[in-house]
């Protein structure tokens, strides 16, 4: 790697630091409720009116179903605006109501935090749309992760028992981490972006009249509007030109904001963080990147102070840093490393004073390789999606690493609230991996592992690995799973398994080149999507109120230390080990055999 | 044609409270019945 890209990490990650560990002091706050007197008389008349108190804890299955049926009816609301827009306000364009499937799948993944786009958002959904449905689902869902994540702290923290395992309130845990977390730091960044130069106006788009005429080809489809390709399998294309641009306009800064604090990645543009409205410069795509990581990062530390052991939250955040900076470490070089196939057609793939050098296929020049390299290992390490290049245009290693970074379960910083509980869900795998290695009964912050936790444990790590890898396969035989493939061979493969693991895992990025806006990608996706988030959430809620239920034991000389580099070592490996034994083999089928095509 | 997406959409709700249901009467240990 080049001195930039060094210099670049590692200002990102003291950065990351120095932003995190003060908002590590806020979120532990909001997790115990300890707020100052004027929020508390702000909410209290809130929660009345709703019948309930920030005093009233919930046991684990309520907290469950309260958050289920929250989140059900967001779904609602999300398909009902798209179904409707055509008739609703702050529609300039006279968007036409979004198909059914199309609506069902973009619900589902704008709850899950997910965010999976199907469709393209300039073309498809209308202002009100895109902020009353989009942009609050971003927020709800972003603070259904946190609150999972304060549960299963508490049921670490619980001290004394009454054996009943009661996990919080849910109600008030998303009030507050909606207002006194979200809404405050959106409002910020979004001012930032705005001043940075990404649009917020509710103007129709605008028609420009271009210098010359621009030539490219598109696709050509067939009456069911399916890519036609030919007998070689490659796809069809017809030539077009043009003189006239159409400029997308729209409330952008306010959804871009919290699209990158709540890790949901949904793009207002199809283009996402590439299009120059959404990230205009190298200082705002910068932000972005802090954005992503600053919350999961935070709620490390805030771990540590909920559990009164801040060297735990230290460990955990040591262990998601190393798998990611293993992680930028694979993809910067691979990116920077070129397309051995270029050079002999005479393109320069060198780094000079003029070009960053690499493949630059799928990346926009103001932010060049690294840039694009290091946003592709965060948006992906992060369940966030949001893009900055075109995946589906890495080399097959650098694609390779996002694809990894989401199947290892989102757990490398991870999502807000998911990454946390799904870390410390493989650190009670890790103690039990020790527990039997030295023939003790495992215990992880003073609370034992045992057959129940453990069996809900197997349940958390195994859901997602069964969908992406049975949606993957089902998507493999099924006539409408192949027909959305643009690139014959392995490359096709990875944008399939690519799909479905960024969608079993709430990531949402894609390998583009995969046209899944098709009934069938749309439920099979949704699926994925549904069930990788809330079959999760339930087995963790769980955990939460086992653990919540158990008294915590006092440290002995027989207690295995969690805080330090051999308890960190034990949990990169656990979670590697796992991600690994999953997926290879589909991973060999896939980037390993296009890389060792490219590269013979 | 909505019906059957909301449909779709109740269907996943209801085996997400079944997951619920069932993960609850999965059995506990010794520690939560205490």
């Amino acid at each position: 790697m080049s001195a930039s890209a060094w210099g670049l990490l590692a200002l990102f990650l003291i950065v990351l630091g120095l932003l995190a560990w003060p908002l590590g002091r806020w979120l532990a706050a909001l997790c115990e409720g300890r707020l100052p007197r004027w929020i508390e008389r702000v909410e209290g008349p809130i929660y009345r009116l709703a019948g309930t108190s920030a005093d009233q804890s919930m046991h684990w299955r309520s907290y469950a179903l309260a958050l289920l049926a929250f989140n059900a009816i967001g779904a609602l609301a999300v398909y009902g605006l798209q179904r409707l827009q055509a008739v609703l306000p702050l529609n300039p364009a006279g968007m036409a109501a979004v198909s059914p499937d199309s609506a069902f799948n973009t619900a589902v993944s704008f709850v899950s935090n997910t965010n999976w786009q199907g469709y393209a958002g300039e073309s498809t959904m209308s202002y009100l749309t895109q902020m009353l449905g989009l942009t609050v689902q971003n927020f709800f869902s972003a603070a259904t992760g946190i609150a999972v994540a304060f549960a299963l702290a508490r049921g670490f923290a619980a001290r004394s028992t009454d054996g009943k395992g009661f996990v919080g309130n849910f109600w008030v845990d998303v009030t507050r981490v909606t207002a006194w977390l979200l809404l405050p730091i959106s409002f910020v960044i979004a001012v930032f972006f705005v001043g940075q130069g990404v649009i917020q106006n509710f103007d129709a788009s605008k028609s420009v009249t271009t210098l010359e005429a621009t030539a490219y080809q598109i696709p050509k489809l067939d009456a069911a509007g399916q890519p036609l390709k030919d007998a070689q399998g490659n796809p069809v294309t017809e030539d077009a030109s043009t003189t006239m641009q159409a400029l997308a306009m729209g409330p952008v800064a306010s959804q871009e904001a919290i699209k990158m604090l709540g890790t949901n990645g949904g793009g207002f543009f199809n283009a996402n963080s590439a299009h120059p409205y959404e990230n205009p410069t190298a200082l705002s795509n910068f932000v972005q990147m802090l954005a992503i990581f600053l919350i999961p990062a935070a709620l490390c530390f805030a771990f540590g102070r909920v559990v009164g052991d801040q060297r735990q939250g230290w460990a955990i955040l040591a262990a998601m840093t190393v798998m990611f900076v293993l992680a930028v470490l694979a993809v910067i070089p691979a990116e920077q490393a070129g397309n051995p196939l270029l050079p002999p057609l005479g393109v320069d793939q060198a780094t000079g004073v003029l070009q960053a050098g690499g493949n630059m296929e799928g990346k926009e020049v103001r932010f060049g390789i690294t840039a694009s390299a290091l946003f592709a290992a965060v948006t992906t390490a992060a369940s966030c999606g949001a893009v900055n290049a075109m995946h589906d245009a890495f080399t097959p290693l650098g694609g390779m690493v996002p694809m990894v970074l989401m199947q290892l379960g989102e757990v490398v910083f991870g999502g807000v609230g998911t990454g946390l509980y799904g870390m410390l869900v493989f650190a009670i795998l890790a103690v039990f991996i020790a527990g039997l290695m030295i023939g003790r009964t495992p215990e992880y912050l003073g609370k034992k592992i045992e057959v129940h936790e453990m069996k809900l444990t197997s349940i958390a790590i195994l859901v997602t690995p069964i969908l992406v890898l049975a949606g993957t396969a089902v998507a493999v035989v099924a006539d409408a799973g192949k027909a959305g493939i643009a690139n014959p061979g392995a490359h096709g493969f990875s944008e399939i398994l690519y799909a479905l693991t960024s969608a079993g895992n709430n990531n949402g990025s894609a390998f583009a080149g995969l046209s899944a806006n098709t009934p069938f990608y749309n439920a099979l996706l949704a699926v994925a999507m549904w069930f990788g988030r809330f079959g999760v959430i339930v087995p963790v809620l769980a955990i939460a109120g086992a653990l919540a239920a158990k008294k915590r034991l006092p440290v002995t000389a027989g207690t295995m230390p969690t805080h330090g580099p051999l308890f960190v070592t034990l949990l990169v490996g656990t979670v590697l080990l796992v991600g690994l034994l999953n997926y290879v083999p589909a991973l060999a089928l896939g980037p390993v055999v296009e890389h060792l095509m490219l590269w013979k | 044609m909505d019906i059957v997406w909301i449909a779709a959409l109740a269907a996943m709700w209801v085996a997400m409270a079944g997951m619920v249901v069932g993960l609850s009467k999965l059995g506990a240990s010794k520690g939560e019945r205490s």
